[in-house]
């Protein structure tokens, strides 16, 4: 998958788990952009990222995510 | 894990269209209790049990102004107290609720407050009278020291365990008097010792399992309420039931891809509570009770008889049926087929194991489906909501379920083989 297939499939998912269609789903969003987004909808949007793209994070993965794009570069890593 | 649980097949699938056709609920005049169940009732995961949770709140926070809109409902309030994160849990209950017609509030305490909860007379639990207490413990909640081959040591764990579920529930009787809801325990999936952890006391698996046949005596005997959350682990397979990720993440105390069946589970448990149990089964006959159909293949020409693919998957059906009738659910029989082709297998065919008066009612006509479903529950004086209709034909099925949406329909797969175990463990019934 190329970035720009990531991104769009990550925005359809933001917008699923977030219940809202106007969040913009850029390299720099992160949780303090979005309303709602505490740790567990965090869990739960990882949780539908991992299913979504059939890839499993580690526990030192998720401690070091800091943004859309460090989620981006994993997802792209995997391949 | 077995998709059949994971994603509660027996559910028909949700539609492409689920969030906008909840957002066109939000705002409405009257809560719309018969759209919410409608789509609640089917196979939704946590992103889609978490938003029709909100909407039913949204709902729900309007009703002290106009009672009247909760008689669809019936109010049921649920304290759950647990050792672990329960965030993710509750609004997946509330939507679980309204999928078998229960408007579901839920008491959350503070985090792993589970003692003080339950024995303070003042605690946020007992205050709030609950109908029902969860204990929503997992084995980490317990005071389990582990003994390998000491049998003294582990009879006075397996003591003091359930000593410290019984003063769980002694406070909640003597506070609130709620129903106490307790869960066996799953073990943890390491073992020390190999195959020998089942046979040697003191073990983790040895321990909990002892723990859990005290745990369901002593409910029994007290009038409570078991939820063998250990036989769903087994059943899913104790490997995808654990998440040590996500207990260490986020002290989860099992897989949250779990959390819909778990959530189902709880919520069959809250409608039993509230006596709303399906007492009839209604059985379609062609390709259902048997391979074929009567009419087209004749008596000689249908699949029931013993040795024959077809007719094992159909005869398990019957025989399934039968058990139910065992334990006093009632039989019907629903079939677009004159009476008395209908009757003939049951009269002539051999290898029926159904026979006629297993039947309260038969109805057999060219009328559709709804119709004769509303017949039988008019002529047995029961409710929509008491009935479960079993049918292989999709098209019948989603023709009940959109006139019908209080009748159960569980979705059936297509070999015959699996009606059994789709329908059967449903546990619709």
């Amino acid at each position: 998958m190329d970035e720009p297939q990531i991104y769009g499939r990550l925005t359809e998912i933001f917008h699923e788990v977030f219940d809202e269609d106007s969040i913009k789903v850029t390299p720099q969003l992160s949780a303090k952009d979005v309303d709602g987004w505490d740790s567990l909808t965090h869990i739960r949007l990882l949780l539908t990222i991992e299913k979504a793209f059939q890839i499993k994070f580690s526990t030192s993965e998720i401690g070091k995510l800091q943004s859309v794009g460090d989620l981006v570069a994993l997802i792209g890593a995997r391949g | 894990m077995n998709p059949l649980y994971v994603e509660l097949q027996w559910l028909p699938r949700a539609p492409q269209e689920f969030s906008n056709k909840l957002r066109a609920l939000d705002g409405l005049a009257n809560p719309p209790w018969k759209e919410f169940q409608a789509l609640a009732s089917h196979a939704l995961d946590l992103n889609q049990l978490t938003k029709l949770a909100k909407s039913i709140g949204r709902a729900r926070a309007h009703l002290n102004s106009d009672r009247k809109s909760s008689n669809f409902f019936l109010p049921f309030r649920l304290a759950v107290l647990s050792n672990s994160t329960i965030d993710m849990i509750v609004p997946a209950l509330v939507a679980s609720a309204a999928r078998h017609g229960i408007l579901l509030e839920v008491i959350q305490p503070v985090y792993d407050q589970v003692a003080q909860e339950a024995m303070a007379p003042d605690s946020m639990v007992n205050q709030s009278k609950p109908d029902a207490v969860l204990f929503a413990l997992d084995y980490r909640a317990l005071p389990l020291k582990f003994s390998p081959g000491d049998p003294a040591v582990s009879t006075a764990t397996i003591q003091g365990a359930i000593g410290y579920l019984q003063a769980l529930r002694n406070g909640i009787k003597a506070n609130s008097n709620a129903v106490c809801i307790f869960q066996t325990f799953a073990p943890p999936v390491e073992t020390l010792f190999g195959s020998l952890d089942f046979a040697l006391p003191g073990t983790p698996k040895s321990l909990i399992d002892n723990i859990n046949r005290e745990l369901a005596e002593f409910v029994f005997g007290s009038g409570d309420v078991l939820l063998d959350v250990a036989g769903l682990a087994e059943t899913v397979g104790l490997a995808g039931w654990h998440n040590p990720q996500l207990w260490n993440m986020a002290k989860f105390s099992f897989s949250a891809e779990l959390i819909p069946l778990y959530a189902e589970h709880v919520a069959r448990t809250v409608a039993a509570l509230r006596g709303k149990s399906r007492k009839v089964l209604v059985l379609d006959l062609d390709n259902t009770l048997w391979g074929g159909t009567i009419g087209d293949d004749g008596i000689e020409g249908i699949h029931i008889a013993q040795g024959d693919a077809t007719g094992e998957a159909h005869l398990a059906v019957q025989r399934f049926a039968l058990d139910l009738r065992q334990r006093g659910i009632l039989l019907a029989v629903s079939s677009k087929n004159s009476d008395e082709v209908a009757r003939a297998p049951f009269e002539q065919h051999p290898e029926m194991l159904l026979k006629l008066e297993h039947f309260t009612v038969f109805q057999a006509n060219w009328d559709d489906k709804a119709t004769n479903i509303q017949a039988i529950a008019a002529e047995l004086s029961l409710g929509l909501d008491a009935i479960v209709f079993l049918d292989d034909n999709p098209v019948e099925r989603g023709l009940v379920r959109s006139l019908l949406p209080q009748v159960a329909v569980p979705e059936l797969p297509e070999d015959p083989a699996f009606f059994c175990e789709d329908a059967c463990r449903s546990r619709i019934l």
